[in-house]
């Protein structure tokens, strides 16, 4: 479970401007859940993350991490780093092995494991993620941009963490990269992994997530089932986000007098649908 | 992360930051040869009053001049030992088996107000002309050597694209350093070899994307028709004002001071 009480944070921009990036964040994500984290650019979602495994030091308030708490300067972080996997966004920017497999390799080898179970964790990681064994031993670099990010989140996965944080998984993929990394990202769960991911796509966030949180400007707006959360459009169209595009159309339909219940993905959507049709015709 | 030097400009409306900044460069160009053919104290006194004047009037505080002055501390160290302890001359006094001369003393605390000296003023350039201006200036100063066939306005280009793209690559190395340390990277400990194998990956992500980012530069610059070596008109035009004369009347007046010190 990861724990935050009264977290805040501000980055330094001069001797006396600072800029308060997280204001008195307390959060709870519990274990096995599939969380999505939503904002627009610069709501603090990145810098929030980026606190979870001891990268930047709160300026005040306190992460506890299954108990461990990781704020305290005794706690050692290196650790943390195994037991919290963190994929940045654009992971595929930091591969930087001759190949695919040396850098799968690199977290795992940073744990001082056997040759042996690194060379398990690499085939299990490549197989989680979709890689064929002959792209292992290719060059990162001549991989398509899908399968680049599909190695580098591997390389994280074969660290075998509890719990996973993934910063804007799909930015920057085609539709079909884009559904490879979200039914990643369900299988992981299904595995038995805490996920909790950014996005700036409700759609995304609404066809993945069980839990979503918002955040604006630095501090959490809303919490809830995604059910929850996007019932409360006119809201979340104040601070510059929105519902998903089909739960918009549905409340377009409702109001033009059709019995349809509130939707929040495409397949509910044709659900609703057929239904009315059914009932029509029938 | 770094404290980086180069492009630490601070905004501000005072009479150094509106100074042309080729006037600035050259006052500085004759600063530093002056500062080098003094001999009398007074003269140092005078240099450092009036160094001391020109931060004041730049608005600069006394911290960020220290934060210039800091990484080059070792340098400053290192100059006044060496001449403390290897002046030859009469034993001013000596302890155990090392003599300090009377002449060491004085070229020690001499180098090191000059050395003193020399930062402070070069850093006042950086700190009040922007970058920007400061390639500006490089580009018009060095405008004769293009009747020589040396490429300035390329070079001046060069020096801007760098200037602009130091804090781009910090902030990219900066992520990287987070995202390997997050796969449990230690960059901090073992042998020098151990160190430097350490940064590969760093350094390798570094380079593709520094590599990257230079090739879709020069895409989006032929996409904007650019062309090495055309005549092109610049947005603001330098120049020089009466603040620019005044400048020069100041460095002047204080020229003839440290000239009489010396000569009296």
């Amino acid at each position: 479970m990861i724990k935050i009480e009264n977290l805040n944070y501000a980055y330094k921009t001069g001797a006396k401007n600072q800029n308060q990036a997280l204001v008195d964040i307390n959060l709870e994500i519990a274990d096995n859940s599939l969380t999505a984290l939503i904002g627009h650019t610069g709501s603090g979602k990145s810098t929030l993350i980026r606190h979870l495994n001891g990268l930047i030091k709160p300026d005040s308030g306190k992460i506890f991490i299954d108990g461990t708490e990781i704020t305290d300067p005794k706690t050692d972080l290196r650790r943390v780093r195994f037991d919290v996997g963190l994929v940045f966004q654009y992971p595929e920017q930091q591969l930087f092995a001759e190949t695919v497999y040396k850098d799968i390799a690199f977290g795992p080898e940073n744990m001082k494991l056997g040759a042996d179970e690194v060379r398990r964790r690499v085939y299990e990681a490549a197989e989680m993620v979709g890689l064929s064994e002959k792209s292992l031993e290719k060059s990162p670099f001549e991989l398509s941009g899908g399968q680049k990010r599909r190695a580098a989140i591997a390389g994280v996965l074969a660290m075998k963490p509890k719990n996973l944080i993934m910063d804007e998984p799909a930015a920057g993929l085609d539709p079909r990269g884009r559904d490879g990394i979200f039914a990643l990202i369900k299988r992981l769960h299904k595995s038995g992994m805490t996920i909790l991911f950014t996005s700036h796509s409700m759609e995304d966030a609404a066809k993945t997530a069980e839990r979503v949180i918002v955040m604006d400007k630095g501090k959490i707006f809303a919490e809830g089932s995604v059910g929850e959360i996007f019932a409360r459009g006119g809201e979340l169209r104040k601070i510059g986000l929105d519902t998903p595009q089909v739960t918009r159309i549905a409340d377009k339909l409702r109001d033009m007098g059709y019995d349809i219940p509130p939707v929040y993905t495409t397949a509910q959507m044709t659900d609703a649908v057929k239904k009315i049709i059914g009932g029509t015709n029938g | 992360m770094v404290d980086i030097l180069i492009g630490q400009y601070l905004a501000g409306s005072s009479a150094l930051h509106r100074t042309d900044a080729r006037v600035k460069i050259i006052l500085l160009i004759l600063y530093a040869a002056l500062l080098f053919m003094i001999k009398k104290p007074l003269s140092y006194a005078i240099f450092a009053a009036f160094t001391a004047a020109l931060t004041m009037t730049g608005g600069i505080g006394f911290k960020t001049v220290m934060k210039s002055i800091k990484p080059l501390r070792w340098i400053i160290i290192f100059t006044a030992a060496v001449n403390l302890f290897f002046t030859k001359g009469e034993a001013f006094f000596s302890v155990w088996k090392i003599a300090i001369a009377a002449e060491g003393i004085d070229l020690a605390v001499k180098m090191t107000v000059r050395l003193l000296c020399l930062i402070t003023a070069s850093s006042l350039l950086t700190l009040t002309t922007p970058p920007m201006r400061l390639t500006d200036a490089v580009e018009s100063l060095l405008s004769p050597l293009a009747r020589l066939k040396v490429p300035v306005r390329e070079l001046a280009m060069m020096m801007s694209i760098t200037l602009r793209f130091i804090p781009v690559l910090a902030e990219e190395a900066d992520r990287i350093i987070k995202a390997q340390t997050a796969r449990g990277a230690d960059f901090g400990s073992g042998g020098i070899i151990r160190r430097a194998k350490s940064l590969v990956p760093v350094m390798l992500p570094l380079f593709i994307s520094a590599f990257k980012r230079a090739e879709d530069l020069a895409a989006a610059m032929d996409a904007r028709c650019f062309i090495s070596g055309a005549a092109r008109t610049k947005l603001c035009e330098n120049r020089l004002t009466p603040l620019d004369a005044r400048a020069g009347a100041v460095f002047v007046v204080f020229a003839a001071a440290v000239m009489a010190a010396e000569l009296w």
